[in-house]
């Protein structure tokens, strides 16, 4: 066993790399070793992959079924078979947080997927090309940048009516102008660069040059960037639930209960209170992992 | 020179803590500073502008900076205070760095500039600053200083800006001038006037002068004497005019290496480096 | 090595009266206004002068990265004043000043040395990649290396290698070794006069080091505001045969510091 570990350590740190792949995992090895060293971002990432673990095994793990309703045990406080008490229709509070957890992180997820690729992309080109593509992304992004992303999530969720998935869709669109912008700042500064006029010296066509040069040198700051504004999805799904726009009862999607908990506040406060901190230690917790994801993957390690 | 020295560095060593163990970026340096124009010439990598910023302690955070002593006069500038560094920095010490651009503030005029330069080290009124920002705007011979003390930063090419440096550093009256590379982002024509400026300066105002750069056949011919440092050493300490003679093989090569104009030669000799050195 | 039959032939590079403009209306300046010259096969010619002389606008002007407008523009056989064929990336190549820019920060060596290859679909591409670095002197040991785990020499070694990947007739040399140590500047030097005596490339230099331009050039362009000042046989530079007094000036100032003939006014005062 030590001698296997002793290898792998050996390969990952040797001085010349013997092929692509090899380059391409020492690559990431450093990129870890640097993340590793900021004690607060591997908090938020045990945070992270604790929420992740929580998602997966939430079937073994929560105590009671999220939708068992007690109606002789409502609004009972935090006890030995309720670690978080219980709400209004006698639900275990801690199971729902549970449950919810999957509908946090498939909102995380999908948003994420969706939105860094079309931000990317389009902003790379936008940058690259100039000219009349860049006026119209220009606009677009400014359309959507003018509203607050909550009034903007909500007009769309109203007009494609209240779902979870609406709602995954409506803070999408939010969501990407941002990364545009973010891809198209990098893209202008990086078509100037020397490297990139050498490619374009090889007669490369420009859309190799977007995809293959310049897009690859934008994906640390939008991967940073998504990793901030995590925490605003998750706020923004958790408003919407708020307002009875995301998820619908009696799914347990965290915004929805810290709404229902609301009625609550003054005499059983842990019917909010607790699905308002997983909120906030997730939100948090990508916060942490964005900060030290940008030290980590910045280019300039030299 | 009977005269005690202006600065006396003994054995400076300074080493940075990395990921991959310690580096030693300078290794043991000593130098006496008289009132002359010293030159620091090196590579990249042998430790000069380190050595520099270490006079005035303005080394990096993360730097390990001991010495035996680095005495300015009476005070030994490693164990002094911050408050007496204070003193110290742009007041007996002035530091010229490479580019302008970056050194003065974009939004203030640099007469303005010169003139709070003068306000921190001494208690003059307003006007009295101006008028000894103008009178050193004359004194690095600028035509027209009335004009230029209202310009700005960006106004200016490279070799006026080095000037306003110039003029800011030595409004204060400091006895000793760190010039890190000053003259090598100007062009050539231009490097020639702010050397001759320099020279002067030093002359009529007794400076000691550290003119650090990589850039040997230029600090042959304007500087006293040199040293040769070479990964954190000095390998070599001789008078300007003595360079031919040489002796050490990292200088020896330094000065076959170099092209130039009136010694053509089908192939430059390469440096073979020693690890000895 | 030139040949005194170079003069019959016809030069590999031609250019009349190259305009180039930056900025519109009341901003528009002429970076380089009416420059002409020629360059014959396998010479090395050398374009120097002082900062916003010009000098690398006209380079990035022959390879069509800075829009221009000229009488004549012919390379290679190649009219170049509006577009440039497929061809053109094959002949013409281009050295960058600065090293730490000129490669891609997130490509191994191997890749940035293949992207030539597969964008001009080079047959034999990994043969020609091995030879191309073993001619510049590096070992295959950095082919799986990124540019940051290289120093400026080896950087700039990659560069040419990337270069010669195209087999091209022509290197535009865009102060290649400014940013490099002396020592280092040394080593690059001698590759490329190296290169050019096995390849028998043409080199179109830009130097601001009179030094560099007098050891590799056989006739240089002496620039200041956009304009050819003179241009001359750097045998002639060397030994006093420049004609206009801003050559003489740029001579005496790379020269020698406190030689320059103006100065006998002021005598220097040498401190002992």
């Amino acid at each position: 066993m030590s001698t296997d570990s002793k290898g792998l350590a050996a390969w990952l740190t040797a001085e010349e790399p013997s092929s692509a792949t090899h380059a391409a995992f020492q690559n990431v090895w450093h990129v870890w070793m640097r993340f590793a060293s900021n004690p607060l971002g591997i908090a938020g990432l045990a945070i992270i992959l604790l929420l992740v673990f929580v998602a997966i095994f939430v079937p073994w793990l929560a105590p009671y079924s999220p939708f068992d309703q007690n109606l002789r045990e409502t609004l009972v406080a935090p006890n030995g078979q309720h670690f978080l008490g219980t709400d209004e229709l006698g639900r275990d509070i801690l199971s729902r947080i549970l449950w919810g957890s999957r509908i946090t992180l498939s909102i995380v997820a999908i948003v994420s997927v969706i939105i860094a690729p079309i931000g990317l992309i389009a902003g790379c080109l936008a940058g690259y090309y100039g000219g009349w593509l860049d006026t119209i992304l220009m606009r677009i992004t400014e359309l959507f940048l003018s509203f607050p992303s909550l009034i903007l999530a909500l007009a769309f969720v109203a007009a494609l009516g209240p779902s979870l998935n609406n709602a995954i869709i409506a803070i999408a669109l939010t969501q990407w102008p941002p990364i545009a912008r973010l891809a198209r700042a990098e893209s202008l500064s990086l078509r100037n660069r020397d490297h990139i006029s050498a490619v374009r010296l090889m007669g490369a066509s420009n859309l190799r040059i977007v995809l293959g040069h310049i897009a690859p040198l934008c994906v640390p700051s939008v991967i940073v960037r998504i990793t901030l504004n995590m925490a605003g999805i998750i706020l923004t799904a958790a408003g919407l639930g708020f307002l009875g726009l995301g998820a619908q009862p009696p799914s347990p999607e965290w915004g929805a209960m810290v709404s229902t908990g609301r009625r609550f506040m003054l005499d059983s406060w842990w019917v909010g209170t607790m699905p308002g901190l997983s909120v906030l230690t997730v939100s948090l917790a990508f916060n942490l992992v964005g900060d030290a994801l940008r030290d980590a993957l910045d280019p300039r390690q030299e | 020179m009977d005269r005690p020295p202006l600065l006396s560095v003994r054995d400076l060593k300074i080493s940075f803590q990395g990921a991959a163990g310690t580096f030693d970026a300078v290794r043991g340096v000593s130098f006496d500073l008289g009132r002359e124009k010293l030159g620091i010439v090196g590579e990249s990598g042998s430790g000069k502008s380190m050595t520099g910023r270490a006079i005035m302690r303005l080394s990096p955070p993360a730097a390990i900076v001991q010495a035996e002593h680095i005495q300015l006069g009476e005070i030994d500038v490693l164990r002094a205070s911050e408050k007496t560094m204070d003193a110290i920095r742009g007041r007996r010490i002035g530091l010229i760095m490479q580019d302008p651009k970056y050194s003065l503030n974009p939004v203030i005029t640099v007469g303005e500039q010169i003139a709070e330069a003068y306000r921190i080290h001494t208690r003059a009124s307003a006007s009295q600053a101006r008028q000894k920002a103008i009178a050193m705007l004359g004194a690095v011979q600028i035509r027209d200083p009335e004009r230029v003390y209202r310009m700005y930063p960006h106004e200016m090419s490279g070799g006026m800006g080095q000037r306003i440096m110039i003029a800011m550093m030595l409004v204060s009256e400091p006895e000793i001038l760190i010039a890190d590379e000053a003259t090598s982002a100007l062009d050539v024509t231009v490097r020639l006037e702010i050397l001759n400026l320099l020279n002067d300066l030093v002359q009529t105002r007794g400076l000691g002068l550290i003119f650090i750069s990589h850039d040997l056949n230029l600090v042959r011919r304007f500087c006293d004497r040199v040293l040769i440092m070479y990964r954190g050493r000095v390998v070599e300490t001789l008078k300007a005019r003595e360079l031919d003679q040489a002796t050490h093989p990292y200088t020896r090569g330094l000065l076959e290496a170099m092209p130039r104009i009136h010694a053509q030669r089908t192939r430059l000799p390469v440096l073979q480096r020693d690890a000895a050195w | 090595m030139v040949d005194d039959n170079m003069s019959s032939q016809t030069p590999i590079i031609e250019i009349e009266n190259l305009i180039v403009t930056f900025g519109e209306g009341e901003d528009e300046r002429r970076a380089v206004s009416g420059v002409s010259f020629s360059v014959n096969r396998s010479e090395t010619f050398g374009l120097v002068g002082e900062s916003g002389s010009g000098k690398s606008t006209i380079l990035r002007a022959i390879t069509g990265l800075v829009a221009n407008e000229a009488d004549v523009m012919r390379v290679a056989g190649e009219d170049v004043r509006q577009k440039r064929g497929k061809n053109f990336y094959r002949k013409v190549q281009m050295v960058f000043q600065d090293p730490y820019e000129a490669l891609h920060p997130r490509h191994t060596i191997w890749r940035q040395l293949m992207e030539p290859a597969r964008i001009q679909h080079i047959p034999g591409a990994e043969a020609r990649g091995h030879a191309a670095l073993d001619s510049v002197g590096l070992s295959r040991s950095l082919l799986w290396r990124y540019p940051h785990q290289l120093s400026g020499g080896q950087r700039q070694r990659v560069a040419i290698a990337r270069a010669l990947m195209s087999e091209p007739d022509i290197l535009l040399l865009d102060e290649p070794t400014s940013a490099l140590d002396v020592s280092v500047q040394a080593e690059i030097l001698n590759l490329l006069c190296d290169l050019q005596d096995e390849r028998g490339l043409t080199y179109l230099m830009v130097s601001h080091d009179l030094g560099v331009v007098a050891h590799m050039c056989k006739r240089t362009a002496v620039m200041h505001a956009g304009m050819i000042v003179e241009t001359l046989d750097v045998d002639a530079l060397v030994n006093g045969g420049a004609t206009k007094a801003y050559t003489k000036k740029l001579i005496a100032a790379s020269e020698a510091y406190g030689e320059d003939p103006q100065d006998i006014v002021k005598p220097r005062i040498f401190s002992k």
